[in-house]
């Protein structure tokens, strides 16, 4: 598993909808490697939050967008599929891909010539939430596909 | 400023149907204000995904991440709040919570700390409800008390009896809570946005 270690733990706070006042809520921090922007390098983080398992991943890399869009999919549902399996509760995984693809135009006579990068720079945000699993699993699960999406590229 | 704090289940719609409530408000503003609606948009992990779509929608979204705003960051939901006030006054801000936040607890914030009052929306997944009530029922439970409106959503996914019976549920949360049907995907009936603005007659 992952470099996990406790930070934090709150009081309990349950059900009492009135956190906000006494500064409850159930708190708990999983770290996992620093902020990475390199292509390449994945970052994914853990926090317990009451009963939920918030993850957070990060992953640009450099490849063909519309490839590394359909495994992105396809790493989604399962890991959706997973949580269920272990009998857990999908409250919601969530990724965002921001693509950016440099077209250069320039001109020296009359014609406009046009360069294209030839692959594009893939910035992968993935949100998770999910209940009643480990939090360590619920990690593993997340760099886990972001993992397979990075070698698909 | 008026303040609609948008809360519901992780999954309920929340992020689809407040881009149609901000088209809404931003539609039947007044003429005085520059700013129409703010949104302020609350993520509890360390990445923002929400932010970026509705950025995409063409609205001005400021963020709170790494926290709930409920609890962990209440106090920069505050600061937020005066600073939007102050530098943008829009007509409306929106703010979204958290899957997971108690939009009650917001609203006692805000009116607590800085005097400002707030009307609480809350989306219901009628697609999810009977799965989660049980497992999920004090979150819910807490999400729903003190609303003024209840969407459930995605209404085209059961049938009359769910929905008979999810209005039953949430009645038994908040018996002061007006309920409305809708389907986000699809255009919301202006009533429906009403009841949520708390403008218009209430059916």
């Amino acid at each position: 598993m992952s470099d996990l270690h406790h930070v934090k733990r709150d009081d309990d706070h349950g059900e009492n909808y009135t956190c906000g006042a006494c500064g409850g809520h159930d708190h708990e921090h999983h770290h996992g490697q620093p902020a990475a922007d390199e292509i390449g390098a994945l970052r994914v983080v853990c926090h317990v939050h009451d009963d939920a398992r918030v993850v957070s991943g990060q992953l640009t890399l450099r490849g063909d967008a519309a490839r590394v869009k359909a495994e992105v999919q396809a790493q989604l549902g399962g890991m959706a599929r997973t949580v269920a399996a272990m009998g857990g509760i999908v409250g919601h995984i969530k990724v965002s891909c921001e693509t950016t693809t440099v077209d250069v135009y320039s001109v020296t006579d009359a014609q406009v010539d046009l360069r294209q990068s030839p692959e594009a720079v893939i910035k992968l945000n993935l949100a998770a939430i999910v209940f009643a699993i480990e939090p360590e699993d619920a990690e593993e699960l997340a760099r886990q596909a972001l993992s397979a999406v990075a070698a698909c590229a | 400023m008026k303040i609609i704090i948008l809360g519901g289940f992780l999954g309920s719609g929340k992020t689809t149907a407040l881009l149609q409530l901000a088209r809404y408000l931003v539609e039947h503003a007044g003429p005085a204000r520059d700013n129409k609606v703010v949104i302020l948009e609350n993520e509890v992990g360390e990445v923002g995904i929400d932010d970026k779509y509705l950025r995409g929608g063409g609205f001005r979204v400021d963020n709170l991440f790494s926290g709930c705003a409920c609890c962990t960051v209440s106090g920069e939901l505050v600061s937020a709040a005066v600073r939007i006030k102050k530098e943008l006054d829009p007509e409306w801000l929106i703010i979204e919570t958290t899957g997971i936040a108690y939009p009650k607890s917001m609203q006692e914030n805000l009116k607590n700390a800085v005097g400002y009052d707030s009307r609480i929306v809350v989306l219901a997944d009628a697609a999810r409800w009977r799965r989660l009530l049980i497992p999920m029922s004090n979150l819910l439970r807490g999400q729903i008390i003190g609303s003024d409106a209840v969407l459930i959503n995605k209404t085209d996914l059961v049938d009359e009896d769910a929905l008979n019976k999810i209005e039953r549920d949430i009645l038994l949360f908040e018996p002061k809570a007006v309920i409305k049907r809708i389907s986000a995907l699809s255009p919301v009936a202006t009533e429906v946005w009403q009841a949520v603005a708390g403008t218009g007659e209430i059916k």
